[in-house]
This record gives structure tokens, sequence and C-alpha cells, in this order.
């Protein structure tokens, strides 16, 4: 199913909003081999050189996980970063990459099937097959989640 | 500082037109500073230049640098091996920088990546102030350390006009009137007899009207 799958880089903020990482712990999440998960110390840290790199090595997108807007770990990195998610979306589009292939996800730990439900639509739009926008069967409560890829 | 902005990549991409080998040249001075022309600037436009070039399928390699002053031609001469590998240096430093680029390296062309926009302070994080225009004839001392030149849109030297309204400036009331902002000064500082004086008008030679200006220091020369 991975054959099929976008490559997509995820950088996501390594306390409040690291619920790509919870999921895998608790929940067994299997995320696609084309999907790349990188942790940061603040999603603030994550500027357009960065997202840039990710796709130049070939990211067809990039989703950027936050933690909610009260709930930040150094109190308002998430605010730096919603604040220059706009301008990177608008380089983009300079760039030449629609602006849809840059995502932010904002939540908090507590909130894994919002994160998966983010994460597939994300991968359907870029794939543009919006049947694959679907959470995969299984419970997150009985440990068992996936995406659609 | 020298505060600029960069340039829409557009442009910059019609400047380099067919080259196929660039090279972005950060400044790691005033423009690193103002967040417009530093090394991680020069990084993030060369990625930006060569995903755009793989988008259109244009061959082009784009490599990045950064000269610590780039105002200074004993620090351009450290990136020659990379100056003459390009065919075109996008120059992110001021129009200063560019010019002596241009200078040192007369085999390649530097084209400007961003726009030079005024001498300046940051009033705070990511917001840049006018605050000289380089006149040559410093004033600050009878004018409560507020400049008149730079800061009033008419460069009055005994202001304030008469559309100052409210404290701020009839030109563009979103700027404070300078001639205000000197009044209160003056006042807070029990000066303000300085503002009743009259200025005298100004020799405007020393400032841009006399042409290119120079400095020699005989004193250092060599
Ligand atoms: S008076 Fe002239 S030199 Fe002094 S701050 Fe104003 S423009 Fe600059
Ligand atoms: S309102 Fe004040 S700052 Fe504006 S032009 Fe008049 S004197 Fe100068």
């Amino acid at each position: 199913m991975d054959r099929d799958c976008p490559e997509v880089t995820i950088f996501s903020c390594a306390y409040c909003g690291a619920v790509p990482r919870e999921l895998a712990l608790r929940a067994g999440l299997r995320l696609p081999a084309s999907v790349h998960l990188i942790e940061v110390p603040c999603l603030s840290r994550v500027q357009a050189d960065l997202i840039l790199s990710a796709f130049e090595a070939g990211a067809q997108g990039v989703l950027l996980v936050g933690c909610e807007d009260h709930n930040c770990h150094h109190q308002g990195g998430n605010q730096r970063a919603k604040r220059r998610f706009a301008a990177m979306a608008a380089l983009l589009e300079q760039v030449g990459i629609p602006r849809t292939r840059l995502s932010l996800w904002q939540g908090g730990l507590g909130d894994p099937r919002a994160f998966l439900a983010e994460l597939n639509s994300f991968l359907a739009a870029i794939a543009g097959s919006p049947h694959q926008s679907q959470v995969a069967g299984g419970s997150l409560d009985q440990g068992a989640a996936e995406t659609t890829c | 500082m020298i505060r600029a902005q960069q340039k829409p990549l557009v442009e910059i991409e019609s400047l380099i037109g067919q080259a196929k080998n660039v090279l972005v040249l950060g400044c790691g001075t005033c423009t690193a500073v103002c967040l417009a022309g530093g090394e991680k600037e020069a990084r993030t436009l060369a990625a930006a230049l060569r995903v755009s070039a793989q988008i259109k399928g244009v061959q082009r390699e784009v490599r990045h640098s950064l000269v610590q002053r780039q105002c200074e031609p004993e620090f351009v001469r450290e990136v020659e091996e990379e100056a003459l590998w390009a065919d075109v240096i996008v120059s992110l430093a001021c129009g200063i920088g560019c010019q002596v680029m241009n200078e040192r390296y007369p085999e390649r062309l530097t084209v400007p990546g961003v726009n030079t926009c005024f001498l300046g302070a940051p009033i705070e994080h990511g917001v840049f102030d006018e605050r000289c225009q380089a006149c040559g004839d410093c004033i600050l001392h009878l004018t409560g350390g507020i400049c008149p030149i730079a800061r009033c849109a008419k460069s009055m030297l005994n202001g304030p006009c008469g559309g100052s309204q409210h404290g701020k400036c009839e030109v563009n009331p979103s700027n404070p009137c300078a001639w205000q902002l000197i009044y209160e000064r003056l006042l807070s500082l029990n000066k303000l007899e300085l503002i009743s004086a009259i200025l005298p008008a100004k020799d405007w030679r020393s400032a841009r009207d006399g042409g290119q200006r120079r400095i020699v220091r005989e004193d250092v020369r060599l």
C-alpha cells in the first residue's frame, strides 16, 4: 500500500504536540514508510529553509504538528510557528509548490483521532484520491491505529 | 544599521536569467541583523531557487555562501573561488556590498537580491524604523536626539509645520510628527529654548546634493 502513498515529512513538536510519537507508542500507529517523522524541540524552529530542504529531498508535502494555542511548552513557540506558517506557504507558492502541500495541525496528546484524520486527509489531498481519507479500522483505545496508505 | 528587504523570488529569478551556476552571497552584518540577507536567508533563497528550477525543469546549480562584511574588499576576497565558479552572483548585502562585489569581481555580474531601504533601528522584534539619512552634518544635539531630516516628512529644520495633528504627521498619520517628538524631548530635558532658536538653512552639499561623497583620512592612508 505504501507504494501509492505520497512522500510526506512531518515536523512535530516534541512536547505537548508530540501526537505522532504518542500514537506510535500507545496505539501502535504504523506510519507508512513514505511518511517521515522529524521531532523538533519546538515547532517555531521549523522555518522556510527546513521546509524547502524537505521538498528538495523529495517530499510531496510537509505537515507541521504542534501543540494547541494555550499549551506551548515554550510559552509562545506555537504562536510564532503560526505566524511563520503563512509566510512559508506564500514562499512555497512563489517557488511553484501549491500552498496545500504545507499544512499545520495543532492539537493535544488527547487528540489522536483528530490527528489521524488530518494526516489521512493531507495524504489524500496530495495523492488526489478522496477515498483514502478515512482512518483505517481498529480502535485507538485498543491500540490499533493506522493510516489508510 | 542599514536596513534592507529581500526582493520577491520572481524578480530575483529574472535577474539571474539563463545563468547555470548561481551563487547566493549573504552578508553577516547589517542585512543579517535585519533578517534580509544573512546566512539563513542565503541558505533559504538558494534552496528556493533550486526547488523552483527543478519544478520548471531548468538546469541550474545554486550554491550559497557568506561574507562577514560584504562592503569591505578584504572580506570579499575570501569567496574568490565560489565567485569565479558562478555565472551570476546574487548579493544579499546592501547596495554597498553588491557594488564592492562588482568592483572586486568585474568579470562576474553581481545582482542585488535585496532592496536597500534606509538607516534605521529596530523598534520591536521584526519592526524597523528609519532614523538617519546620513546628511553629513549632524544636528541631533539641537533637536533632542531626534532627527528631523530622516523623521520629518518634509525634513524641516524649524518645525513643526502647520499640519501636525494630535502628535501625528500630516503626510502619513501612522508616523509620529518628528517635531512633536522633538518638542516633548526638549521639554523633558528642560531645553525648550532650543526649539525657539531658528536653525539657518542647511548646506545640503554635505548630503547627497553635492554628488557622491568621499571621506579621506590622511592619517591612516598607506
Ligand atoms: S541630522 Fe543628519 S547625520 Fe544626524 S541623524 Fe539626521 S540625517 Fe543623520
Ligand atoms: S507633521 Fe510633523 S513630521 Fe509631518 S511634515 Fe509636519 S513637521 Fe514634519
